[in-house]
């Protein structure tokens, strides 16, 4: 916890002046249909131009972009960080063999994580979406009610699915807890479901018709392997393997943090994590064990949180610039270590 | 001189089914805060909306009046010495309550002498109270659920973003974390960017408006129905009726517009609710039906905001809606494909609850259940309430019934879980199961809530009940037992429906019986805890739903008290005895007769020895108030025989009221407890005899008696 509540109000105004309210994104043509590579592009450019770091995927299986060590991480603690950048989603359950319009296996998310959250930051959002091509006057655009949890991750938070006409857009969430730890800062998680929105800005019902580019459809280049991965994870993944994948990784990711070793030892969460949605895919685990399953993860993702939040403190919050807050930060551990 | 008062609270969107409980606590405290703070005010209006909660207060006093108080302070003795000069205690009250010693009463309480003084307190101007008082105010309403959204201690359900507070023209500079109030509100998100500045308190709503925002609740709502009935009304059509989705969707939008799109019409295909549910669940679509009552290819949502041309956002929604029902058929035709029969045995990879196995295990039980409910059943006239032919098809609903848990419409279509029982209906009469049997299996979850419908049919009484013992049985031996609030599993409204099941049939059947037939259907290792511990928990868990239900239908409490005690098993026929009992709880003579009771229970509770029963000829000997009783008894007991044989309850009751003379004459004509061992002996087992009477059927000294 911050150590006064009127210097931690000071330091949100402080925090939240590193973006650049200002920027209005580029004018757009009205009938401007962007190809999906554009309209990432067009997202990557207002967020960079925001002020946000934009990184890259994480090279490991997840399941939303939540798990990427960028959010996951590094919305524990004091230090700033306003973060974007595009996740290639696995859900293993969720595939459908390419023949339902919406719903695959393998999808992308567009993820946003400012902390500590803007005042304004819904105000941001909407000018995100305006800068994508979408001329909200002549759309319905409402935030409903949508409290969002992941119990793998000991992760929720509150917010919105935000409807665009009526579709789920995007999922808008104030972290309370990651890792089933108290956050110190509040972050606003803004994940857009960037193939929902490309298919209404291009006018066609189903993702496979999206043009990537001008001259490549989504079915072009990933309708094969969808349908291969489907059949994979539904009917070829060997469970013995996945079983023992998953305890392995659930062994070494254990004995990595508690020697201290965030970053693998959290990869070897997310391996474990991502064994398990394969052999729920597989229908290998019950709806009993499945919660244990879960439970097991939660149990990792929470030493990882805690052996972060650790490194951190020693490393003494490098992100935070010198000023009283990171001063009030530094004071409360020096109070707290034995003299 | 009167104010306005104006308070906005600016937000991101509060979730729909927070906004009219926030409003109602808000006018509640605001009302009472100021009649404590003695503030009159002439009325007070609230409004919610997604982005805001409002506040006027009209007719609002200028400040508090001047009050002049007693203060009592303590004893003389402490406050004074025996010379009368001031101890600390005195000068330590007088001080605190800035006033001079010289000021300080003595008073005379039934207490004792104490010292007290009058204290004039100022009154103080309304605007500061309010600057005070508000932002506590703020901070204390309550929602489900509430977050942090800056570094401080501020929680609400969602950010607030900012303040307004005038008392008339003035701003009152509130203060709520780093919120300051100030006179600037916003209008709808979409519609206007501008900075909504109210000049004074009364100008608010019509600002708004103004900004794209109806923010009166009522208004909206209106609108809201206006909006859709006219849609609808164009095109001939009419909405399939549902205010609670008018009054959701009326705390989702700022400004209702209500637009009509259209799905293909093959979709119609699959079964009315399917639709109904896919539209609603979700995307809070009205369905749309014709005047002849089926279902149009058509829905209509209620968007937020003003716009000229609707054209885009009904083409949005167009295709959202055309993605669910594509997801729907795509789980009708897989799970038609396999047929509902097959999917009984998927239930064996289901499990239920740990320890008490799985789905299909459930269905065993069932069956089970539903096998000797047919057999135990009775009517009052004692005939079994179910023929062979009835059996059958109960038999086959029972095996069915939970099919539908395994079809891809119910496990993956988290949306159409509420339809459970309705989608295996459906399956079934594809299956080419007979209609009764299709009816069996739609209604077996009813009743869902005290104010639902039973079954309609026989096999679907059945096999709800059957279910809901198991239910209960099976939750209880792994040791799932509801506690206070606590009940997860809904094991009180399962056993609610039980009662109200039989209850409102009239059916006959021993409970107990009931419960350990169910609990022999369960595997030996599932039971947490000694097994023979089950039944009597169980039993006294459905005692306490009959005792609610029976109050409910208003019996007096000690009457449903003295009924059950004297057993509980059939509820049909506790009801009919405590109805019986009800009747006369008024009557002078029942209170006699239970003072009389109250005394022999008490008498033969304070017996230590063991009491020979009555010898042949009881009476030799005996004092004329003791064979009066006796023979007042034989004739009770004969009588209370024959109305049970009859199930004739006021009749027993009336041959109970016989007994209250001879009672009241035995106790005051001999002594019980006398030396005599003979004597006593017989005494002692008279009102043995007498007791057992009443015992039968009720315990009479639950009965309260009032002097």
């Amino acid at each position: 916890m911050l150590p006064a509540g009127e210097s931690a109000a000071n330091g949100t105004v402080a925090f939240a002046r590193r973006l650049r309210p200002a920027y209005t994104p580029r004018p757009m043509k009205i009938h401007d249909t962007p190809t999906f590579q554009e309209m990432l592009l067009r997202l990557e450019r207002y967020w960079s131009d925001l002020g946000c770091t934009i990184l890259q995927p994480y090279p490991s299986e997840v399941g939303a972009g939540t798990f990427n060590p960028a959010t996951f991480l590094r919305a524990l603690g004091p230090e700033p960080w306003n973060v974007a950048y595009v996740e290639p989603s696995r859900r293993p359950k969720d595939g459908r063999y390419g023949e339902n319009p919406n719903r695959m296996q393998n999808f992308y998310q567009y993820q946003v994580l400012l902390k500590p959250a803007p005042d304004n930051v819904l105000e941001l959002y909407e000018k995100s979406l305006v800068a994508m091509g979408i001329d909200l006057k002549r759309h319905d655009l409402r935030y409903v009610e949508d409290d969002w949890e992941s119990p793998t991750l000991g992760a929720w938070g509150l917010g919105w699915e935000v409807w665009l006409d009526g579709m789920e857009v995007t999922q808008f969430t104030y972290f309370q807890q990651v890792g089933s730890i108290d956050l110190d800062l509040t972050s606003a998680e803004i994940t857009y479901g960037i193939e929902r929105i490309a298919t209404y800005l291009q006018g066609v019902d189903r993702v496979m018709d999206l043009q990537w580019t001008k001259d490549l459809a989504w079915s072009d280049l990933f309708l094969k392997s969808e349908v291969e991965w489907c059949h994979y994870n539904f009917e070829e993944a060997n469970t013995e393997f996945l079983f023992h994948n998953f305890g392995a990784n659930e062994a070494e990711a254990q004995r990595l943090l508690a020697r201290g070793f965030v970053a693998p030892g959290y990869d070897h969460v997310i391996k474990c994590s991502h064994a398990f949605n394969l052999l729920e895919a597989r229908g290998a685990i019950s709806v009993t064990e499945r919660t244990g399953y879960i439970g097991r993860v939660r149990k990792l993702a929470r030493l990882a949180a805690l052996a972060y939040q650790e490194q951190r403190k020693t490393l003494e919050w490098p992100l935070l610039k010198p000023g009283p807050e990171r001063e009030a930060w530094l004071a409360k551990v020096a109070a707290e270590s034995p003299a | 001189m009167t104010r306005q008062f104006l308070l906005e609270i600016g937000t991101e969107e509060i979730p729909a089914g927070y906004l009219c409980p926030a409003g109602d606590y808000l006018h509640k405290s605001i009302t009472d805060g100021l009649a404590e703070r003695r503030l009159p005010a002439d009325r007070i209006e609230v409004h919610v909306a997604p982005r805001r909660l409002i506040v006027l207060i009209h007719g609002l006093a200028d400040g508090q009046a001047d009050l002049s108080k007693e203060v009592m302070g303590p004893a003389s003795k402490a406050a004074f010495t025996p010379d009368g000069a001031l101890t600390r205690a005195g000068e330590g009250f007088a001080r605190g309550q800035g006033a001079l010693p010289s000021a300080l009463r003595r008073v005379e309480t039934p207490k004792g002498e104490y010292v007290a003084v009058t204290v004039h307190v100022v009154g103080r101007p309304v605007g500061d109270i309010l600057l005070e008082w508000l932002p506590d105010l703020i901070r204390t309403i309550p929602f489900p659920k509430s977050m942090k959204w800056c570094g401080d201690t501020l929680r609400f359900a969602r950010p607030i973003r900012w303040l307004v507070a005038l008392l008339d023209q003035e701003v009152v500079p509130l203060q709520v974390g780093s919120i300051q109030a100030g006179r600037t509100s916003r209008g709808h998100r979409l519609v206007t960017q501008d900075p909504v500045v109210i000049d004074r308190p009364e100008s608010i709503l019509p600002a708004l408006e103004a900004a794209g925002v109806l923010a009166d609740f009522e208004v909206r709502r209106a609108r809201v129905r206006m909006e859709i009935e006219s849609v609808a009304g164009k095109s001939s059509t009419r909405i399939v009726s549902d205010d609670d989705l008018v009054d959701e969707v009326t705390n989702l939008v700022e400004w209702p517009t209500a637009v009509i799109g259209s799905f293909d019409a093959e979709y119609l295909a699959l079964p009315r609710e399917v639709i109904i549910t896919a539209m609603k669940a979700h995307q809070r679509y009205f369905a749309v039906e014709g005047l002849d009552g089926v279902l149009r290819p058509n829905f209509i949502t209620v968007a937020n905001g003003r716009w000229d041309d609707t054209s885009r956002v009904v083409a949005g929604n167009e295709r959202v809606l055309r993605a669910r029902l594509a997801d729907a058929r795509f789980y009708w035709d897989t799970d038609r494909k396999i047929g509902l029969v097959n999917k009984v045995d998927e239930l064996k990879s289901v499990v239920w609850l740990e320890g008490a196995g799985t789905l299909h295990d459930r269905v065993i039980r069932i069956e089970r259940m539903v096998d000797w409910l047919g057999r135990n059943l009775r009517t009052s006239a004692g005939h079994p309430v179910v023929d062979a032919a009835t059996l059958a098809i109960a038999a086959r609903v029972a095996h069915l019934a939970k099919a539908d848990l395994a079809t891809d419409m119910i496990r993956d279509g988290k949306e159409f879980t509420s339809l459970q029982g309705i989608i295996g209906g459906h399956y079934a009469r594809i299956g080419g199961e007979p209609e009764a049997v299709v009816t069996g299996i739609s209604e077996h979850y009813l009743p869902k809530g005290p104010g639902d419908s039973l079954p309609s049919t026989t096999p679907g009484l059945l096999v709800s009940l059957a279910d809901r013992l198991d239910v209960i049985v099976g939750c209880f031996a792994i040791g799932l037992i509801p506690s206070g609030s606590q009940d997860p599993y809904a094991l009180r409204r399962a056993a609610n429906g039980i009662m109200r099941m039989l209850l409102e049939m009239g059916w006959h059947i021993d409970l107990t019986e009931a419960i350990v037939f169910g609990l022999g259907g369960l595997p030996g290792t599932a039971f947490k805890g000694p097994a023979e511990s089950a039944p009597p928990r169980i039993q006294e868990f459905l005692r306490d739903r009959l005792d609610y239900f029976l109050r409910e239908s208003g019996q007096p409490y000690d009457v449903v008290a003295a009924t059950l005690a004297g057993g509980a098993n059939d509820p049909v026929d506790a009801r009919a005895r405590g109805s019986a009992l009800a009747v006369i709880r008024g009557d002078a003579d029942l209170a006699k007769l239970v003072i009389g009771y109250k005394r022999a229970a008490n008498i033969l509770k304070g017996v230590t020895e063991v009491i020979p029963s009555l010898a042949s000829d009881p009476m030799s000997g005996a004092e004329p108030v003791e064979a009066a009783l006796h023979a007042a008894a034989v004739e009770a007991r004969a009588a209370v025989d024959q109305a049970i044989q009859r199930v004739d309850y006021p009749a027993a009751v009336a041959a109970f009221l016989k007994l209250r003379a001879p009672i009241d004459a035995f106790f005051a004509g001999v002594m019980v407890m006398s030396k005599d061992d003979a004597e006593r002996h017989r005494r002692l087992g008279l009102l043995v005899e007498v007791r057992s009477i009443f015992d039968r059927l009720f315990d009479l000294s639950k009965i309260v008696v009032e002097g």
